[in-house]
This record gives C-alpha cells, sequence and structure tokens, in this order.
C-alpha cells in the first residue's frame, strides 16, 4: 500500500506493507527494497522524454540542499533493523532505505538483482552451488560503518545469530530464517545453505535478506530493549548513505553519512514531516516541503493542477491491487455459480471510477505488469443477464424482486471493507446497489481495521470482503499464503490439492520459462474456481516540487523504496 | 471543572481521554459540588409561563432561531417527498452520465443544483434525507439523556447519602472510559446503526443533565412548601414527582437542547474517523466525513453538510438559551 | 475539611481502580487485538503470531493477565508499548510538553469568555448580550476539525502557508504556530466560560444585597466591581484545579489536523493500533489527573466561595 492512502490518523497500512522487506533482498537491514510496486517506467508525462537513469547520470547535479516530504501514515517509532511485526511500517522502511545497505538489491530496472556497485555490499550477485542451495557471497573492501569502522562479516554473522533466535521475534523469522539451514560469515565471504534448492529469484531474495548489524555496538546489548540499547531509538551507526540527525515525534531529519562508501548523495538532508490525509497535500502546495511521496487519489487532479509541481503516475510491475473475497464456506457462496453470477454484476469500468482513474482493470492474481501476471484467465466481463440465468440455474428464483433460495428464503449478504480505505468503502456500496438489481438484499459494513481483520480472516465469520494486497517484490512465491490450503491468508477457505502441487512446485523450479508455465496454470485454476476476484491493479503517483530533480520512476511501485535508491540522485535545483 | 475539562465535545467523541468531570456532550458546567445554592425560583405558574412568553416575544434572536429551526425540521421531514416529486431522485442512486460512467463529483448544475458526490449521487438529495438521520440522532440522544440524566440526578440530589454517592460515581466512570472502545466494541457486536449510536451517545451524554438537575434539586430540597410535604409525611416519590421534578423543567429543555447540538457534532466528529453512521445511509456528519479530503477538489461536498450542522446547531443553542433566559426568574 | 479530603480521596481511588479495570476489560475485549494486522502481512505464520501473543503476555487467561497488570500499575509500571517498544511512561513524556502549551494556550483563550460573560449579564437583553450570545455559539456549532481544515484551505489561499507542527526558533514563530489549533480547541472554552459567567453574574445581580445596593443608588459600575467580580472571576478559580488533566489529555483530531505532537494523538493512535500498555497507561494517568483535578477545584472552590459546605 505504498503510495495509496493507509490511513488518516497514522497507522500502519492496509495489507501487507512494508511486507516487501522480506522475501525481497536486504529484508530488515537493506535498502529496504521492499515496496510494492514496479513501473513501466512511464514518468507521469512531465518528465523529459527518453530519460533514463544513466541519461539522468549524466546530466550535471546540483549537491546539497534539503528534501522535505510530507508523509501520511505517521513517523517511524523504533528503528530497528530486524524489527519485529508491528514495528515493520511504510515508515520504518522508508528510513531504512537511507540508513541500510545489504548484499544485493532489485535493478527496478531490468527487474532482477544485482550487486550494484553505487550502493550494494557484495562484489557481485553470489555463487549458487550445492544443488542449487547454498549462496555465496564475497564482501566488497571498502565497505564500512557510518563511525568509520569496516563493516566485515562478523557484523552478518552477529546479525545472522540474533535473527534466527525466535524469542528475537524478526517478523522474517518464517519466510527468512526458517527456511535457511546454514549460514557462515567468514573473511570477506558470506555463505547462506538454503534447506531446499529454490527457484533462483526466491533463492536470492531469501539469502540476501540478511545485512549486518554494526557488531562493535551492539554486542552485549539487548536486542529488543531500547532502554538498554538505544540503537533502536536512533541509530548512531549504520551503513546506508543517510544517518539519522533528528527523530522527534513531529518530523524525522536524516543527514549525510560522512563515511558512506557507495555513490555519493546529491541532497544533505532528507526531512519526513508528519501530515494527515487532509494537508499532506497544502504542504506541498504552500512549499512547506518539496515532496508529497503518498496523498489521496481523490486529490490526484488537484495535485496536477498545482503549478510548482510535478505528479508522476505509472503503473507497477509489482504493486497494490484490489480484490473481492469470497467466504466459501457459506452455503450461499460454496456455489460456484453464484459467485460468477455476483461478479458478473461487478463492471471493472465502473470501479476504476472509485479510485479516480487512478486503476487498471485486473484479471490474472498478479499485478498487471507483474512478470508472472496472467491476462489469459476468464475474465468475467459485466453481463447482468448471465448473471440472472446462472442463479436460476444455481436454483435461486425471483419472488418479485426479492432473490430467494431453494428453501424460499430470501437470500442476504453481508460485505465487508475497512474504514480506513475510501475506495474500498465506495466499491461495497456499488456492489450492493449491482446486486440489488439481482434481488439479493446487501448490507455493506465499515469496519475499524483491526476489527475487520479480525472478523474475517481469523474467525472467518464474514460473506464478502473487499480486500487489497500488495505483491512486494520479484518473486511469485507469495501468493501462496492466499490461496494454499494452509496459507495464512486464506480468508476463503479455498483448498484445491492441484493449486497446492502446483504452489510447491513453483517454489521449487529452477527453470524461469516452467516456472512461467507453473504460476499461468495456478492463476487459470485459481480464476476458474474463483474464491477471490481479482478487481483492479493500482498505479503508483507521486508528487514532487519542480524543483527537485533527477526523479525517474521506474518500475518499481515506490519511488524510494523501489527505484534503484535513485535518492541519490534526486537534487534540489534553482 | 468545566466545559473545557473535554475541551471540545468532537475531541471527546473522537475517543480522546479527555478529563471530564464535564458531561461528554454538554456544553455546560456542572453545578458546584455540595453548595446549596441559594435558588429563587419562582413557583411554576400560569403567570410564569406568560411572563416567559412575553420575554421571549421581545428576544429576536430566540425567535430567528426557532424559526429556521422549524424549517429545518420541516424540511427534513418531508425530505423524502421532495427528492421523490420534485428532485426525481433517490439518496442511493448513482446517476450516469451519457458516455456511460458515473457522473462522479460534478460541480452543481442543471440536475444536481448541489452536484455529485464521489460517487455520483445527488448531493441535494442526499443532504434531505441526512438531515432526517443527524437529527434523529440529535433527539434521540436529547431523549436518553434528559431522561436517564433527569432521574439520576432527582434521586441523587433529593436522596443524598449513597444513592447520591453512586450516581456521582458513574458520572466520573462515564466520563473516564475511552468512548472510542465503547464504540468500537458495540460496532462490531452489533451494527452500528442510528438507534445504537443514539444510545451510546446518550449513554455518554446522560452524566451532564444528571449533574445540573441535581444542582437544582439540591437547592429546592430545601424550599419551605418541599419540607411542608416531608413533615406532612409525603413519599420521597411522591415529593420528587410532584413538588422537585417541575423546578427541573426549565434546565432539562436547556440541557436537551445542548444535548441535540452535541450529538449531531460528535457523530461528525466520530465520522472524520470513520466510525459515525455507516454509508451508504447519509447523515449530515458522514456527508461532511467523506468529503475530508475534498475540500478544493469538491468545495459543494464540503460546505453544504457543514453549513446544515452548523445553521441546526446554532439554531438548537440559540433557542435553548433563549429559553433558559426567558424561564430563568433570578432577573425579572 | 480534612475529613473531607481524606474521604475524597479514599472515594477517588476507588473510583480510579474501576475506571482502570473497566478499561482494561474493554479494551482486552475489542475485537482485533495487536496481533490481527499481522494476519494481513504474507509470509506470516500462526506460529509467528502465537510468539509474538506469549511475548505479549496475550494468552495469558484475562483474570491473571488482570492481576497482573494492575499489580505493576500501581508501581506505574505499564510494561512496554508494542510500537515504541518503551515503558509508557516514557513515551507519554515526551508528548507532555506539547500538549500543555497548546492546554494552556487554548485555557487562556477560553478565559477570554469570562469578561464576555460579565459583559452580557451587565447588559442582558441588549444588543451587547445579544451580540455575545451569537457569536459564542457560532464560534461553536461546527465540527472544530471541519473548522480547522476551512482555516488551512483558507489560510494557504490568502498567506501561502499554514501552521503545521510546533513552530521552531523564535517566540513569533512559535505563537504563529500554536495560536490557530489554540483558538479552534480554546473557543469550546470561550463558550463555557461565557455562559457560566454570564449565569453566575445574573444570580449575583438578583441576590438581595446587590438590589440593596442599587437601590441605594449605587452606580452599575460600582455595583459591578464591588459585587459581580469577585463572583465573576469564581469559575476561573475554581477551573484552575480542573486545569490539570485539560492541559495533559490533548485534542486528538486537532493536533492530527496540525501535526502537533501531543497527548491526544497518541491515545487515538495507540487505540487504533491497540497498543494495549500505552493506552491503558494514558488512560490511567489521565483518570488519575481528572480526579485529582476535581478535588482541588472543589477546595479551591470552597476557599473561593464562602457558601460552600464540605460535607
Amino acid at each position: 500500500m505504498s503510495v495509496r492512502r493507509s490511513s488518516s490518523l497514522g497507522r500502519r497500512a492496509v495489507l501487507g506493507i512494508g511486507t516487501g522487506a522480506l522475501g525481497v533482498v536486504a529484508g530488515a537491514c537493506g535498502p529496504t527494497q521492499s515496496a510494492p510496486g514496479s513501473a513501466t517506467g512511464q514518468p507521469g508525462g512531465q518528465s523529459p522524454p527518453g530519460q533514463t537513469q544513466q541519461g539522468q547520470q549524466s546530466s550535471p547535479a546540483r549537491k546539497g540542499g534539503s528534501l522535505r516530504a510530507s508523509t501520511l501514515g505517521g513517523l517511524s517509532k523504533v528503528f530497528h533493523p530486524y524489527p519485529e511485526s508491528q514495528n515493520l511500517t511504510t515508515p520504518h522502511s522508508d528510513a531504512w532505505t537511507l540508513m541500510g545497505a545489504g548484499l544485493i538489491s532489485i535493478d527496478w530496472d531490468k527487474l532482477d538483482y544485482v550487486a550494484d556497485p553505487r550502493r550494494d555490499m557484495a562484489r557481485e550477485l553470489p555463487r549458487i552451488s550445492n544443488g542449487n542451495r547454498t549462496y555465496t557471497y564475497t564482501l566488497r573492501d571498502d565497505i564500512k560503518w557510518s563511525d568509520g569502522r569496516p563493516v566485515t562479516a562478523a557484523d552478518f554473522q552477529f546479525a545472522w545469530e540474533q535473527a534466527r533466535k525466535p524469542e528475537n521475534n524478526w517478523v522474517g523469522f518464517s519466510s527468512v530464517v526458517a527456511r535457511i539451514e546454514s549460514f557462515n560469515a567468514s573473511e570477506k565471504t558470506v555463505e547462506v545453505t538454503l534447506k531446499e534448492s529454490l527457484a533462483r529469484l526466491l533463492g536470492l531474495s531469501i539469502s540476501g535478506s540478511i545485512g549486518p548489524v554494526p557488531k562493535h555496538i551492539w554486542e552485549g546489548k539487548p536486542w529488543l530493549d531500547p532502554q538498554g540499547n538505544p540503537e533502536l531509538l536512533k541509530p548512531t551507526v549504520v551503513a546506508g548513505p543517510y544517518l539519522p540527525k533528528e527523530l522527534g515525534a513531529e518530523r524525522h531529519i536524516f543527514g549525510r553519512n560522512p563515511n558512506w562508501w557507495g555513490k555519493e548523495a546529491n541532497l544533505d538532508e532528507v526531512v519526513f514531516v508528519n501530515a494527515s490525509a487532509q494537508t499532506v497535500l497544502e504542504l506541498l502546495k504552500t512549499k512547506q516541503v518539496e515532496w508529497t511521496p503518498s496523498f489521496p487519489p481523490a486529490q490526484y487532479r488537484e495535485a496536477k493542477q498545482i503549478p510548482h509541481v510535478t505528479v508522476y503516475e505509472w503503473t507497477g510491475a509489482v504493486g497494490s491491487y484490489r480484490v473481492m473475497q469470497f467466504n466459501l464456506q457459506r452455503p450461499v457462496l460454496a456455489d460456484k455459480k453464484v459467485r460468477e453470477a455476483l461478479v458478473r454484476a461487478i463492471n471493472r469500468a465502473d470501479l476504476v471510477q472509485f479510485e479516480d482513474d487512478m486503476a487498471e482493470p485486473q484479471f490474472g492474481l498478479y499485478p498487471n505488469n507483474f512478470r508472472f501476471a496472467n491476462p489469459n484467465v476468464e475474465k468475467y466481463n459485466y453481463d447482468l443477464n448471465k448473471s440472472k440465468q446462472l442463479l436460476a440455474d444455481a436454483g435461486f428464483k425471483l419472488d418479485g424482486a426479492v432473490l430467494k433460495d431453494k428453501g424460499g428464503q430470501p437470500v442476504k449478504l453481508e460485505i465487508l471493507w475497512p474504514t480506513t480505505s475510501q475506495p474500498r468503502g465506495k466499491m461495497a456500496t456499488y456492489a450492493q446497489q449491482q446486486w440489488k438489481q439481482l434481488g439479493i438484499d446487501v448490507t455493506v459494513t465499515g469496519m475499524e481495521f483491526n476489527a475487520m481483520v479480525d472478523k474475517y480472516s481469523r474467525q472467518k465469520d464474514f460473506d464478502v470482503v473487499m480486500g487489497a494486497f500488495s505483491q512486494p517484490g520479484l518473486d511469485p512465491d507469495t501468493i501462496k499464503s492466499q490461496f494454499a490450503t494452509t496459507g495464512s491468508q486464506n480468508a476463503s477457505s479455498y483448498s484445491n490439492p492441484r493449486v497446492d502441487e502446483l504452489l510447491e512446485r513453483g517454489a521449487a523450479e529452477l527453470d524461469d520459462s516452467r516456472r512461467k508455465q507453473i504460476y499461468d496454470e495456478i492463476q487459470k485454476i485459481v480464476v476458474d474456481d474463483l474464491p477471490q476476484y481479482s478487481m483492479l491493479t493500482l498505479k503508483s503517483f507521486t508528487a514532487f516540487d519542480k524543483k527537485v530533480g533527477g526523479v525517474v520512476p521506474l518500475k518499481g511501485g515506490d519511488i524510494l523504496r523501489s527505484n534503484n535508491l535513485q535518492v541519490l540522485d534526486w537534487h534540489i535545483t534553482g | 471543572m468545566s466545559q473545557m475539562a473535554s475541551p471540545r465535545t468532537d475531541e471527546r467523541a473522537a475517543g480522546t481521554a479527555t478529563a471530564a468531570t464535564a458531561g461528554a456532550m454538554g456544553h455546560n458546567l456542572p453545578a458546584p459540588p455540595a453548595v446549596a445554592q441559594a435558588s429563587r425560583r419562582a413557583a411554576m405558574s400560569v403567570g410564569f409561563y406568560r411572563a416567559a412568553w412575553y420575554k421571549l416575544r421581545r428576544d429576536p434572536v430566540t425567535l430567528g432561531a426557532a424559526a429556521v429551526l422549524g424549517l429545518i425540521v420541516l424540511i427534513t421531514l418531508i425530505a423524502p417527498l421532495i427528492t421523490e416529486h420534485v428532485l426525481h431522485t433517490a439518496p442511493e442512486r448513482m446517476v450516469r452520465g451519457p458516455d456511460g460512467r458515473f457522473a462522479i463529483l460534478q460541480p452543481p448544475g442543471v440536475g444536481y443544483p448541489l452536484g455529485t458526490d464521489d460517487l455520483g449521487r445527488d448531493v441535494l438529495t442526499r443532504l434531505l434525507h441526512a438531515g432526517r438521520v443527524s437529527l434523529s440522532i440529535g433527539f434521540l440522544v436529547a431523549i436518553i439523556s434528559v431522561v436517564i440524566g433527569t432521574a439520576a440526578g432527582l434521586v441523587a440530589g433529593y436522596l443524598g447519602g449513597w444513592v447520591d454517592d453512586l450516581v456521582n460515581a458513574m458520572i466520573q466512570l462515564i466520563s473516564n472510559v475511552p468512548f472510542l472502545f465503547v464504540l468500537i466494541i458495540l460496532s462490531v457486536l452489533l451494527r452500528p446503526d442510528v438507534m445504537l449510536l443514539s444510545v451510546i451517545f446518550g449513554i455518554f451524554s446522560w452524566p451532564g443533565t444528571a449533574r445540573h438537575v441535581r444542582g437544582v434539586v439540591l437547592s429546592a430540597r430545601s424550599l419551605e412548601y418541599v419540607t411542608a410535604a416531608q413533615v406532612l409525611g409525603a413519599s420521597s416519590w411522591r415529593i420528587m414527582t410532584r413538588h422537585i421534578l417541575p423546578n427541573v423543567a426549565n434546565i432539562v429543555m436547556v440541557v436537551a437542547g445542548f444535548a441535540v447540538a452535541g450529538a449531531i457534532l460528535g457523530e461528525s466528529a466520530l465520522s472524520f474517523l470513520g466510525f459515525g453512521v455507516q454509508v451508504p445511509l447519509a447523515s449530515w456528519g458522514n456527508m461532511l466525513g467523506g468529503s475530508q479530503e475534498m475540500f478544493r477538489r469538491a468545495p459543494w461536498l464540503v460546505y453544504p453538510p457543514g453549513l446544515m450542522i452548523f445553521a441546526t446547531v446554532l439554531c438548537v443553542v440559540l433557542v435553548a438559551d433563549g429559553l433558559r433566559d426567558a424561564l430563568d426568574p433570578r432577573v425579572r | 475539611m480534612r475529613d473531607f479530603v481524606i474521604r475524597r480521596l479514599i472515594q477517588s481511588a476507588l473510583l480510579l481502580w474501576v475506571v482502570m479495570s473497566l478499561t482494561f476489560v474493554l479494551v482486552r475485549l475489542t475485537p482485533g487485538g495487536p496481533e490481527a494486522a499481522m494476519l494481513e502481512q504474507p509470509n506470516i505464520e500462526p506460529a509467528d503470531v502465537e510468539r509474538l501473543r506469549e511475548r505479549f503476555g496475550l494468552n495469558d487467561p484475562l483474570p491473571v493477565a488482570y492481576v497482573k497488570w494492575l499489580g505493576n500499575a500501581v508501581r506505574l509500571d505499564f510494561g512496554r508499548s508494542y510500537h515504541y517498544l518503551r515503558p509508557p511512561l516514557d513515551v507519554m513524556g515526551e508528548r507532555l510538553w506539547p500538549t500543555v502549551q497548546l492546554g494552556a494556550t487554548a485555557y487562556a483563550i477560553g478565559l477570554l469568555g469570562i469578561p464576555l460573560g460579565v459583559l452580557a449579564a451587565l447588559h442582558r437583553g441588549r444588543w451587547p448580550d445579544l451580540g455575545i450570545r451569537v457569536f459564542t455559539v457560532v464560534g461553536d456549532a461546527a465540527p472544530n476539525w471541519w473548522m480547522a481544515l476551512v482555516i488551512i484551505v483558507v489560510l494557504a489561499n490568502l498567506t501561502g502557508w499554514f501552521p503545521q507542527g510546533q513552530g521552531r526558533g523564535s517566540p513569533g514563530t512559535w505563537f504563529l504556530h500554536i495560536i490557530i489549533p489554540a483558538l479552534i480547541l480554546g473557543l469550546g472554552g470561550v463558550v463555557a466560560f461565557a455562559r457560566y459567567t454570564r449565569s453566575q453574574v445574573l444570580e449575583v445581580l438578583g441576590q438581595d444585597h446587590v438590589r440593596t445596593a442599587r437601590a441605594k443608588g449605587l452606580t452599575e459600575g460600582a455595583v459591578a466591581r464591588r459585587h459581580v467580580l469577585r463572583n465573576a472571576l469564581t469559575p476561573a478559580i475554581t477551573l484552575l484545579g480542573g486545569l490539570l488533566p485539560v492541559l495533559i489529555s490533548g485534542a486528538a483530531i486537532t493536533e492530527a489536523i496540525f501535526n502537533w505532537p501531543g497527548m491526544g494523538r497518541l491515545f487515538l493512535e495507540a487505540a487504533l493500533t491497540r497498543d494495549y500498555p500505552l493506552l491503558l497507561a494514558i488512560v490511567t494517568m489521565l483518570t488519575l489527573a481528572t480526579l485529582l483535578g476535581t478535588l482541588l477545584a472543589d477546595l479551591l472552590y470552597g476557599f473561593v466561595d464562602p457558601r460552600v459546605r464540605y460535607r
């Protein structure tokens, strides 16, 4: 939910925020290349055409200056490099993008992993051996901490030894630690052995997730207690381009790391200022900030009209998408005909409007531009007559304007949506109107976010949920949690042995094109089964003051976190 | 302790643990503690009300406010007739333009005098219907607050002792329990509709009424005719209902007015946070809450419900104020 | 007097206990515990959630958790905030000063209601009274978040600026940043003070000794000075006691809109993220402050108003 409004009052965003920090390289420590999103590289039409990142580098960039950003969703409360789940938030990831560095990272232009000399700690991509299980990274010689001490293999080992402890509660415990058999860092190499042979993207994302922690600072201090370890609240020694200067309740200031070993940053300072959904863009408009990373889509047009502001808009190769989830345990919804009737009464072209046109129809299980997305699945195009026919086929009868089941009972459904997400509320209202035409009595229930999650995800007490997901990284394995029978996010209670088997095979398949075929098939089966209806892929957008140069959206979703650490190239002109 | 103790009605509704010996909703200062204030209440009589009416007639502000309020209530009462027969719309109808797209966020124009909202619905129609919801909440809360508050204040003030302590404790308790939680819990357990919201607001606003009533009762208790009734052996129940209750009528009317205002404002504050009346049902509060990000994009969504709330609250409070003044026997 | 204080202290302690207990139960019963949102993260397995629950002590049965919490709370140990990882009182401490600044300024603005109330009472029924009545009500008749946003939009249009956050540097900057949110918060106070003062003064004016004074031919000014002023000041003095909780409780929405790092926002944030330890600490401390403030107010009242008898 990087680019979307998360909440007006500073809360973890709706689904899947920052999840990308895992399953993507350099999870906690690295420049958390987390966020959803990735782009087709269409900068909002306002930057010079054909400008690429390379082109950017060749233009003379001014050094110095301060970039202030108005942010939604609060500021990070702690800065733990290996955070617990509740602390892995968008602002946390933003901060570590500035403060951290990792072994490797994602090139959001080529959509593959790289060892980028401008910012990564490994010399090159790891050597893969031992039947695809062992990944051996070689460290660069010149990497150092902000206090001037070299980053050593011991720092990696120290981090691993802590991260692997269950009691340290790292959010990546299940997705990273549990899949690593051994971790040996010595001299100049970091050797990670996975428990099983995994597909290359997945293997890189897991093995590259362990970044260093400054052992000379952290050793002997408690891992999770800020009272004994103030580093959690304000890191004094980091390995990334920026170092925290002031971390208050209303703004966070990051200044240059004097000992940064990568490509020199242009900006002296990056400042995050807290803002509410109502003021976030006003701050940019009144020149109190130079950047508004995310703002409500309802304000998109307004943003475009501000003379001194450039709005960048692109559709990521990864990113957020909206779905409608059905509870298959409900007798009415257990029948696929009914589900199909419901979704055929929904027109995606209408839904787009409720996102202020900042979205496009999606058919597969991944955002449209994701490499593994399969658009050649059943689209369930809008067809009200077919809906009615399907319901009749399923044994439902219209009694006047009321649809009744075989037992003569009127059909009733409830749609849940979280009150933190206005667009989803609109879509729920729209669905209510559409389904009314089928004779279904629909209640729309907006719920406080945590309460809603509890109701539908844990208690599984719901009919229909307006859901949202985020595809965080390059690997397609992420949908496992939604569609595997035992998946932790399988709210629909969907179960298909064939899909379970394919998901297992997909995670281990080494051949890229065969892998694509597997995930294509999974998508085809799941879309046919229809436990969940894909609605929209959301576009990314962000607004900068025109005096900020060097901004080039790539195929990442979030301009800061998943666009090749281009904050190093940003500069203030004029 | 004062209103300041809960900085603003809506802030409290927002769940701030505002200190509050002041009522959750009330705009009024509590009666001074344990003070037997000398009070000269005129006996209720026809002459008294005639004098009050005479005073009211010369109070243009109150009369004007009452007229506007009456108009607002009338319009919202007949809202379905207006929207159906004059505007030919329904509050939930999503209008499509000629291109097949929803007429979303259209500025005021032909067909929609106050524009359309972010779902392509007619704002004027929703505004009229929303008035029914908001006013219902306002009046329901006032009724609940007055009934419970008066009863509690009456027994607390008249009986005193442990009853008084108990009521006081409850008042303190309600003022200190975080409102937002009660709301979240109830809205999950039950469906948050107009009735439920009103009950919750009512529960959180009766302490204000009770405090006022108690104050009046304390002074009325020592009036000669009450003492006389006691000496004559009248039951507590009879004294409370026959002799003391009439004294309370004035203050109750006023407090009820503030409860109406407080509830309407409170609902809008909750809507700001997404906890108010749930869409698709429209209330002035949730129309306003839904427009919070569109101050520039669509001012026609922002100002009409805001002004309706403003006008309604203004009139209700002015009328209540005016009534209090007119009924106040202290200065003739 | 001493008995009164002791009695009230005991009452307050009891009440505090009930509020704490009730809040504890309410909070723990609210659907969607602190770990609910975690389910939304892919890659989080039930075992992860379980570990987190264990660490937060959420697996204890409610009575056990309650006893543990209460036992620690009386020693002012509220555990660790889930999100800040620190003791709640530390976190609250950082918010205290900004909250007090905003609360005190708003309170000072609210005090303007006293002269307005006196003025209105002295000119009862005439235009100053009507004017003040309308003004005070107008100030309080719209949702204050809405007013705040209207002000921000208008101010941004007119000046290309609006206040956000605390002003740093000069006192002028500080004032510019605090004045708008303080005004918005203070208006409610103006209304309340004005209304209260007006009715107090009216009551005094109707009292025998004032009537006598008037009958003796004292000028209105003299009457006002001698008899009215003292009574008019009563609420202000009384409210000093009530000031304590006001100053520290904060105002969530206004703070959020103006990016003021205050207690109200912290509370709302804690509520929405289900940060139980922080939330309970805030409720407990604010209730404590309220109760002490009320007690103080009652005592002060006795000093300024000799009619008060302590039971």
